[in-house]
Order: C-alpha cells, then structure tokens, then sequence
C-alpha cells in the first residue's frame, strides 16, 4: 500500500521539457516552485491540482502537510504545509 | 543495500518501483549491470540561454518559470546529434520514466544515478551533485550534462547516458497517522 495522495491547488506553466510542466504553488511559507511530470496535474473544476504524497491531514491550524514530487527551489525541500483550502482529495 | 540486477528486475516485476519503457528483462544482458541498470537518453536537450547577464536568486519565487523562460528546448535524433561544445552544459533526461512509490507497508526504494566510465572517459559529466532520486519520486531522471573533455561530443538520442543504482530504505519514510491510512477522502479536505 502507498501512502494516500492528495490533490494540491496550483497554477502551471510550460516545463523546460515537453513530458513536465513548471508548477508554482501557495505554501504556509510563501510562493513556491518546481517542475513536475505532466502525468501529476491534474484538472479540476477549471483548476490545475498537482499530485502529492498526504503526510497529515489539515490539523488545529488548517495545515496539512505533504511531500511533493521534488524540492522546491525557494525552500529547496519537498515537506510543506499546505492550507486546507487549497488540498483536495484525488 | 545495494540491489543485484536479479533483485532490480523482480523489484520491477513486483511492481515495487517503475522503470519504462524496460530496454531488456534478461538480468545477464543489457540494460543490465551487476549492480546496476543503464538509462537511455531521451530525444529532447534544453539548451540554457545565455544572452544577457543574470543573477539567479533562489530566495525569490518562480525560479521554474523563470529557468524555461530562459532555456530553449531542442528535439534531436540518430541522424541529428546534438553536439556539445567544450565547457557546455545543457540539460537531458532520461529516457525512461522512473517510479519509485513512498510503501506504508513494505520496504521502500531510492536510487542514485552515475555516469558510466565510457562517457566519463570522454570528460563528459552527465549529473552533477544532485545524483540521489528520493522515494516517492516520479517522472524522467533530468541529467545536468556538461563537456569537460578534449573534443565536441555527440549526444544522440536512446545511447545509454547513465546507470540507476537502487537501494532498499530501511524503515518507512512516512509514518502517517493511523486513522488516516486507506482513506481516499479524508476528513477536512475539500472535494
């Protein structure tokens, strides 16, 4: 069994190559980016969502915490809290 | 640990990791090595543009749009090559798309990617740095390719570029909440 995955809200762009997209994405701690395979967006309701793995769910303070699919290089890590928001259930 | 070849055809088999399209599943034959498996160049180069003077500064955000905004992706082929020029860098990937799933119940995989000693006798570096792939990593393996050698070098497409060393993790890397696990709709997540 994998661990669960989420959806997380996120805006793409073209990648620097055709099979990824560049993805930038609202974190607790500021506006962040990284490329991703294209097979990890997803679209819903007019929204692109990137596909990540759920550490925990939205706790007290409406943060869940995910791992994303590579660092991201302004925080250069893949863990980071996400508001409750912007996290959907595949 | 290092895994075998035997040991990394069945960690594919048993749908453990994910490496496709698989150029053989001989373990005693290409892409085979003994403690290893070779990766292909995929058919796309993204060439860093260099036409004004840049600083890069990573504490600002959009650094991913920014490195395509100045890049310029190039498609080649058996009978277009792309030749790398001394002291030049350009980025490739893999060929293969690799898979190597975060297990809750199970041991885990990560991966390393090297050069092989063909190509790096030609002086030719085909990552730098960043070589480890983390479980829970999917997608194409990009390679930092750059020329340190003598001689222009060609890069044609499906050649082996690399080698995939995979380890077991030891441990979970994730331990989720038990009354999380199996729920594809968790409480406090929107719809």
């Amino acid at each position: 069994m994998t661990v669960n995955r989420a959806l997380v809200k996120c805006e793409t762009s073209e990648g620097m190559f055709s099979n990824e997209v560049a993805v930038t994405l609202e974190s607790n701690d500021g506006r962040i980016s990284l490329f991703a395979d294209k097979d990890l967006i997803r679209e819903k309701g007019g929204s692109s969502y990137l596909i990540v793995n759920l550490i925990s769910p939205p706790g007290k303070a409406g943060l869940a915490t995910v791992l994303l699919p590579s660092e991201s290089f302004e925080k250069g890590t893949r863990w980071v809290d996400i508001a409750q928001n912007l996290v959907a259930a595949i | 640990m290092i895994l075998s070849n035997v040991e990394i055809l069945k960690a594919i088999r048993s749908n453990r990791i994910s490496i496709t399209p698989l150029a053989g599943d001989d373990p005693s034959q290409p892409p085979f090595n003994t403690s290893a498996i070779d990766l292909r160049l995929g058919a796309e180069i993204t060439v860093p543009r260099t036409t004004s003077p840049v600083q890069l500064d990573l504490r600002k955000p959009g650094i991913a749009r920014f490195l395509h905004a100045n890049s310029e992706k190039s498609t080649i082929s058996e009978r277009q090559p792309y030749s790398l020029g001394k002291n030049e860098l350009v980025l490739g990937q893999t060929l293969e798309k690799v898979a190597f799933p975060v297990h809750q119940d199970g041991v885990c995989y990560s991966a390393r990617v090297e050069g092989k000693s063909s190509i790096a006798r030609c002086g030719i570096l085909v990552h730098f740095t960043a070589p480890t792939i983390h479980a829970g990593f999917e997608g194409h393996i990009t390679l930092e390719i750059i020329n340190l050698g003598p001689f222009d070098f060609l890069l044609i497409p499906q050649m082996a570029i690399c080698q995939l060393i995979i380890e077991e993790v030891k441990g979970t890397p994730v331990d989720a909440p038990n009354q999380f696990r199996g729920q594809t709709t968790p409480a406090g997540i929107i719809q």
